[in-house]
């Protein structure tokens, strides 16, 4: 028979009590005789062997402690943690302010003349800022969008409709836009109604409509997410992504050997000419 | 008596007076748990004074939330160890007959009246003997349990034991105890 099944619970019970009431009684027979004895010997001990070491520890500490004396004060405690806090905060907003990799820029142009005809250098106007900005391009309006370190330019052609968020996204509504991307501008987004693009440097143009989206990359590769698909598309290929009257979705990835639009190729030169040595790095050079 | 944190703080900081109050209220106890290995009072104090002296220079390993009691018997029995291993009489440990007797005579002869139950004698002298029959380690265990009365928390800190271990072989060692009375002559009935 197993021991631990060998007495009911009930019997080890009172067992356990009957052994709790003479272990006190024989706890309480053993009293120690000679106990203020016992104080004095430990505190001769005591001061033996602690006595110079407290008194030199104490006024040790209490020189190393002096000027931080005041941390001590209930009232002062939490400055500190405060200050840290806002020391904190205030590294975000300056990291949000001056990151370079975001588009705190967009210049508009306004032809006089018809479209595709060279416009005028001074026309274009410069407009900077902060967070959001939506923009909605008349029929003689071009946009062109720029990253601080101008690692990214984006050509918008007139009448198109768009958002740049937090400066790391553009959702672009309609219209027909194209990119020119150096590798610091990786992870920027373009979202657009049916697809959102992640750029990992690459030269690429994009053209939407409520029916319609298309996708052209000249150069270096794309990832597109289509309803949570991801199309991978190469140098010298597009995706059409198009809408029937149903709402029935077709993807379709062709072969593009074309380049970029004339309008668009020109706006880039004749912007470069004047701008170069501001705000044209290596990096967009080596992409056109 | 429990110590409050303000005062564990303060004897953390190194106060003297806490320091003083700490003593006062377990030395007694830790002079007779030494005793019940030792045999030998003059020798227990030594080891008591030698505990509390460790206590005031390890306090600064003491933790804030940890079990006060269960570190001073965890630093109690380092010290008794040590103390056994170098007199090489472990196997001689826990208890004697003769040396029980002898704490008897000490303390019976303060005591004004004589103790008369002569059956709760008779229990105690076979306790002690159950307990020569235990393993050093279960005798250990149920002396602080039963007979310094600390919590099974308390004894699992003291034991460095996780606490269901310590129930498990505080229950074995009550079995083994109880089938050593039953061999004396004690029924079912003796216990109630």
């Amino acid at each position: 028979m197993n021991e631990k099944h060998k007495y009911p619970g009930k019997e080890m019970q009172d067992f356990e009590r009957f052994i709790t009431r003479i272990s006190k009684a024989e706890w309480e027979s053993r009293r120690v005789p000679h106990l203020p004895e016992f104080y004095d010997t430990f505190w001769e001990r005591w001061k033996q062997r602690f006595g110079r070491e407290r008194h030199n520890n104490s006024t040790h500490r209490r020189k190393v402690l002096l000027p931080f004396a005041f941390l001590r004060c209930p009232i002062i405690r939490p400055v500190p943690v405060f200050a840290s806090l806002l020391m904190a905060l205030f590294i975000v907003v300056i990291w949000q302010l001056f990151s370079s990799s975001q588009i705190t820029q967009m210049e508009l142009l306004r032809l006089e003349s018809a479209e595709g005809q060279s416009p005028g250098l001074s026309q274009w106007e410069e407009v900077s800022f902060r967070g959001n900005r939506r923009f909605e391009l008349k029929e003689n309006e071009f946009a062109m969008l720029k990253m601080r370190n101008g690692s990214l330019q984006i050509i918008v052609r007139s009448g198109s409709v768009g958002t740049v968020k937090n400066g790391r996204t553009l959702r672009f509504k309609e219209g027909e836009l194209w990119a020119f991307a150096g590798k610091q501008a990786a992870g920027f987004t373009i979202q657009t109604p049916h697809s959102r693009v992640t750029i990992t440097g690459t030269v690429f143009g994009i053209k939407t409509s409520p029916s319609m989206d298309e996708i052209v990359v000249l150069r270096g590769k794309l990832r597109a997410e289509v309803n949570k698909r991801v199309v991978l598309i190469e140098k010298g290929q597009s995706l059409r992504i198009s809408y029937d009257e149903n709402a029935r979705e077709t993807l379709s990835l062709s072969d593009h050997s074309a380049e970029p639009p004339e309008w668009a190729m020109e706006l880039v030169r004749q912007y470069q000419k004047q701008y170069f040595y501001r705000y044209f790095p290596s990096a967009i050079e080596n992409t056109l | 008596m429990k110590f409050s944190p303000q005062e564990l703080q303060k004897f953390y900081d190194g106060n003297p007076t806490t320091f003083d109050d700490i003593v006062k209220r377990y030395a007694s106890e830790i002079i007779r748990f030494i005793s019940f290995f030792t045999h030998n009072y003059d020798l227990a104090e030594e080891l008591a004074q030698e505990v509390f002296l460790r206590v005031y220079q390890r306090r600064r390993d003491f933790r804030r939330n940890d079990n006060f009691k269960g570190w001073l018997y965890t630093i109690a029995r380092n010290v008794l160890m040590q103390e056994l291993r170098k007199k090489r009489y472990t196997s001689e440990v826990p208890l004697s007959e003769t040396d029980a007797a002898r704490l008897h005579e000490q303390t019976d002869s303060s005591q004004s009246q004589p103790d008369k139950d002569y059956q709760l004698r008779e229990a105690r002298q076979i306790l002690l003997s159950g307990l020569n029959q235990l393993k050093y380690e279960d005798a250990e265990l149920i002396i602080l349990r039963y007979f310094v009365g600390l919590s099974l928390k308390e004894v699992s800190r003291a034991m460095g034991m996780p606490l269901g271990t310590v129930g498990v072989k505080i229950q074995r060692s009550l079995i083994s105890l109880r089938q050593f009375f039953e061999k004396q002559g004690y029924s079912a009935e003796d216990f109630l």
